[in-house]
């Protein structure tokens, strides 16, 4: 019966992997053909092409007659690493060979406006072979997995891929020198003051630059190419909440609230130090700050006084919270980045723990919570004699300074371990599974989606609507966004997991419960996916960043002598195949630890498996859709 | 039934909220309408060109440049600018007077313009001026690089314009009807049915352009009352080398046939 | 300790007051008067600044323009042939003359930058 089941299934997904793949092969070739030379007449204007999309088949000697319907622009094309710029009123011939399949991306190589950045076209050299193999190597990812997990045994369960062990842990800590360095009190503060002076001449260099463009501007491109970049492809896949420990904006409020910048000051927080509400100690308030912040990307992520808005009102709110606030209530539930930063860092492959809980259990009273003369009690208010989740702890180290037994570790671990933990070990209201991190998981996809559509797709409309070109426009963006992120996509989770609560015939567990356990299996695949689209971010618009560093305040420095660089994308070729392979590896955590999801949600072995079987058929489509968007 | 302390928690939590996303949104609209408000078009040094008005008349038009008729037609003052869009660029600031008419049949522009020199030849360059019209809705970079074959140029030289055309009943090889296909490029008309003449007297040009009014040839720009096209006007010093790109233009402005 | 810590807050303070300095100081740098600080803009966005020049007659002027807008212009003076070629968003270009004719000359944008571009001009009056 189960085999059967598996048989009927794989066809049924083969067929649709199929479809999809054959669906996207459209016979519309652009332009038109004589002998092998096909010639297509291609103009631009802010800020797409027109055709966007050109077809052409492999092998082709391809012609584009590009024309300006505005200003000046240009053309780089992806892989073939083709290059050209188009004046008004002429008409620049590009010429090339076909002999690379797939879909690659061209962009505009001459700032002509603010969303100059985001100015693309897609080449497509059929046959999509890439794609069709990326769908392939989906779909036996998926199949695979699911066999595996008719076949898993007790001993492999507690091993990711059967290889390696959940518990594996490597302390970093049990050096000596790196033990000395997180006990020094300036550690790492000194780091956090170096992130201070940078932020200011990213201010000074935000304001600065007025309206100009922000991809020559010192502001926009160290903040929205190299920290986000950094953020989503090392720092919080890889790293947790590293960006927490050095980041720069409760500098000030630290110091006010302690009295000192470096050595132990008052315990208790200088200001009106209230706690947070209760119904508001969760992820909530921070994905709803960061999904409004994202209305506005149109405007600060080109623009560099609207970057400096956005971080200056960052940087007041943190201040002023912490005036109002206990310690670092501003990190945990009111920074933008808080939200997706500790639900990601769940994935992440490092923590911080307690070596030996034994030693907590009799230990009175807990410095690491309290404080004592050596360093503060958690600023991020975690119990770090009970912390089990990277959620809400922030590496500030203090607790590394306090602990009198040294008693603190920081561990190396497998990947997503977190997950798997669905609340604290004593029964704590706040630090668990709950629908507020089904909502961070669901509308990161969303916001994924848009953004990526946006800023790397080849729809001009688009643009023009996140730039508010008409009131109208912007409003139905604004409308239509919020209703993919937060009801369309998790209204499709609730439909998946309401056939996977029929499908396992648990009686007793709660659509709820299901929704919510199972929506942890889109945090490996929404990091991979953020981080995949944020190579693309760097790869592409990395040259820019040498150019601003020798000239940071638009003065007509040249500090480096790299000044003048110009437009120089690289790795593109490989851009395809990294981010697919990211894709895939996504989806491996993402199937690894969703069917532990099942497991923990349903109450018998085969209520899970059966449980299982929509929602992996769900990830396995989602990974083929994203694969679609980036490579299709 | 509720107790008391239930409401009050109620009341508590949705003050809290109200003041946690309250100034959020507050923010984000104040944001919002900075943002919106600086990236708004602030045009400075811009001005509304007038509309080059012309008249309806019973009487016939005549080519000749010098005819009595065009001394009693109202004349404006347009302002012709160096080209400055594509290489190589114009030098020259002039001005230059247009009278222009209409009748049931044909629609006639006098273009008068001064010149030091009567440069009739073809070496070093010859005098030259032109008529641009394109519809009403053409986008601005239509005046530099209309590229969709809707504009009509009509080119009149002062080499094509020889005396013995001036004797002939049709002096149409002095101009040129062309239509602008793309930068760079124009295309003449297949076959030409507008009529020019250019005449030199104290120290001035006189050129005049005529057009039947309705033209029923492909790539032919319509002309009628209430469509209201955009027009300009450029002009070449033979004596001062000008040709092709290099030369002066005026900005488009609309071309308003008086129904009168 | 405690200069310890007091050092480590001077040091702070002068790491962010630095940079605001830096800048302010920059700025009144540039008031020499053989050097002219030229910038282009579209005219939806502030056209030239200045939009009016003025030199002296038979002193050596160099105009510094720079394009901090978002689309590529060009300087161009037809009446004493003085041309930057295209500046770029970002990109700076010089043009250093002596003018010997006193009166006013038109300079004007030569890309095609804008629905306006025509009205991308200016006057330098050489007094």
């Amino acid at each position: 019966m189960r085999a059967h089941s598996n048989t009927l299934a794989a066809l049924a997904v083969g067929a649709l992997a199929c479809t999809i793949s054959s669906c996207s092969d459209s016979d519309r070739y652009s332009g038109e053909l004589v002998g092998d030379q096909r010639t297509i007449e291609v103009s631009v204007g802010r800020f797409s092409y027109d055709p966007s999309i050109i077809t052409v088949k492999e092998g082709e000697t391809v012609k584009i007659k590009l024309v300006s319907r505005d200003v000046t622009h240009g053309f780089y094309l992806y892989d073939y690493g083709i290059q050209a710029t188009v004046d008004p009123g002429e008409i620049r011939v590009i010429g090339f060979v076909a002999d690379k399949a797939g879909r690659f991306s061209f962009r505009c190589s001459v700032t002509c406006g603010w969303m100059h950045p985001y100015e693309y076209g897609y080449l497509r050299v059929l046959p999509n072979r890439r794609y069709h193999a990326g769908v392939i190597l989906i779909v036996l990812l998926s199949l695979g997995s699911l066999a595996l997990v008719f076949k898993r045994t007790k001993r492999s369960q507690q091993a990711l891929f059967g290889i390696i062990p959940l518990g594996w842990r490597f302390e970093l800590t049990k050096y000596k020198p790196v033990r000395n360095l997180f006990k020094r009190r300036w550690f790492p503060t000194v780091f956090v003051i170096l992130n201070s002076l940078i932020f200011v001449v990213i201010l000074v260099s935000a304001l600065k630059g007025g309206v100009s463009a922000g991809n020559l501007n010192f502001g926009v491109m160290i903040v929205w190419v190299l920290w986000w970049v950094l953020l989503m492809t090392i720092f919080v896949p890889v790293l947790g909440r590293f960006w927490c420990m050095v980041c720069p904006f409760p500098l000030l409020g630290d110091w006010l609230q302690r009295g000192k910048l470096i050595g132990v000051g008052r315990h208790k927080s200088w200001g009106l130090g209230k706690r947070w509400p209760k119904r508001f100690r969760n992820l909530w308030p921070v994905t709803m700050v960061f999904f409004v912040a994202t209305f506005l990307f149109g405007f600060f992520t080109v623009i560099p006084i609207a970057t400096f808005g956005l971080l200056a009102v960052v940087v007041l709110g943190a201040i002023i919270v912490s005036l109002i606030f206990e310690k670092r209530t501003f990190c945990l539930y009111v920074c933008p980045v808080s939200g997706f930063q500790g639900l990601y860092a769940n994935f992440a492959a490092c923590e911080v723990r307690v070596k030996d809980p034994a030693i907590c259990q009799t230990h009175k009273p807990k410095s690491c919570y309290v404080g004592n003369e050596k360093g503060y009690g958690c600023p991020w208010m975690e119990q770090p004699f009970d912390l089990n989740r990277n959620t809400y702890c922030g590496l500030c180290l203090e607790c590394f300074k306090t602990c009198p037994h040294d008693n603190m570790a920081l561990n190396i671990r497998p990947f997503g371990t977190d997950l798997l933990v669905a609340r604290k070990r004593t029964d704590d209201l706040y630090n668990r599974r709950g629908l507020d991190e089904a909502f961070k998981s669901l509308t990161m996809i969303g916001v994924l989606v848009v953004f990526f559509l946006t800023m790397q797709g080849p729809h001009g409309w688009l643009r023009d609507l996140v730039s508010v070109k008409t009131l109208g426009g912007y409003a139905l963006f604004v409308a239509a966004y919020t209703v993919l992120s937060f009801v369309l996509v998790p209204g499709l989770f609730l439909l998946v997991s309401y056939l996977s609560k029929l499908a396992s015939g648990d009686k007793q567990v709660s659509l709820k419960q299901v929704f919510v356990g199972f929506s942890y299996c889109l945090v490996p695949l929404g990091v991979a996916r953020w981080a995949a689209f944020s190579l693309g971010i760097i790869l592409v618009n990395g040259s820019y960043i040498p150019r601003v560093l020798s000239d940071p305040l638009s003065v007509g420095w040249n500090l480096l002598g790299t000044a003048s660089w110009g437009f120089a994308p690289f790795w593109t070729g490989a851009l395809p195949y990294l981010q697919t392979v990211m894709l895939l590896a996504g989806l491996a955590f993402s199937l690894e630890y969703g069917y532990r999801f099942a497991g923990q949600i349903f109450g018998t072995e085969n209520e899970a498996k059966r449980g299982w079987i929509p929602m992996l058929l769900f990830l396995m489509g989602l990974s083929i859709l994203f694969l679609w968007l980036f490579e299709g | 039934m509720r107790s008391t302390s239930d409401t009050d928690a109620r009341k508590h939590t949705t003050a809290t909220m109200l003041r946690f996303f309250v100034p959020l949104l507050v923010l984000g609209v104040a944001f919002f309408v900075v943002m919106y408000s600086l990236t708004r078009d602030r045009l400075v040094g811009v001005t509304e060109e007038e509309p080059l008005r012309i008249s309806y008349t019973t009487s016939d038009i005549p080519l000749d440049p010098l005819a009595e008729y065009w001394a009693g037609t109202a004349a404006m003052m347009i302002h012709l600018w160096p080209q400055n869009a594509r290489v190589p660029y114009g030098t020259q600031e002039r001005d230059i007077w247009v009278r222009g008419s209409y009748n049931d049949r044909e629609i006639a522009f006098q273009v008068e313009f001064e010149d030091a020199t009567e440069n009739r030849d073809v070496a070093p360059k010859p005098d030259a001026c032109a008529v641009f019209i394109e519809p009403a809705d053409s986008p601005a970079i239509g005046q530099m690089m209309a590229q969709d074959g809707s504009g009509n140029i009509w080119h009149w030289r002062a080499d094509w314009d020889s005396e013995q055309h001036h004797n002939a009943s049709d002096s149409v090889t002095a101009v040129a009807e062309l239509i602008t296909a793309g930068p760079g490029t124009q295309t003449p008309l297949a076959s030409q049915n507008v009529a020019a003449r250019g005449e030199y007297r104290d120290g001035k040009w006189h050129v005049v352009f005529k057009r039947s009014l309705s033209s029923q040839q492909e790539g032919a720009i319509e002309l009628g009352t209430g469509l209201d096209p955009l027009i300009s006007f450029a002009v070449w010093d033979g004596a001062k080398m000008e040709s092709f790109a290099a030369k002066s233009i005026s900005i488009m402005r609309s071309l308003i046939m008086e129904r009168d | 300790m405690l200069m310890r810590t007091n050092a480590a807050a001077i040091v702070t303070l002068l790491c962010l007051a630095g940079p605001a300095l830096a800048v302010s100081g920059c700025r009144s740098a540039r008031a020499d008067a053989a050097r002219l600080t030229l910038l282009t803009r579209a005219p939806e966005r502030g056209n030239w600044s200045p939009r009016t020049i003025r030199v002296q007659r038979g002193r050596q002027v160099t105009i510094v323009v720079r394009n901090p807008d978002t689309v590529t212009h060009s300087f161009y003076l037809p009446a004493l042939n003085l041309s930057t070629g295209a500046i770029r968003p970002g990109d700076v270009r010089e043009v250093t003359f002596t003018p010997e004719v006193a009166g006013e000359y038109l300079f004007m944008c030569t890309i095609w930058c804008s629905d306006y571009h025509m009205y991308e001009r200016g006057t330098l009056i050489v007094e």
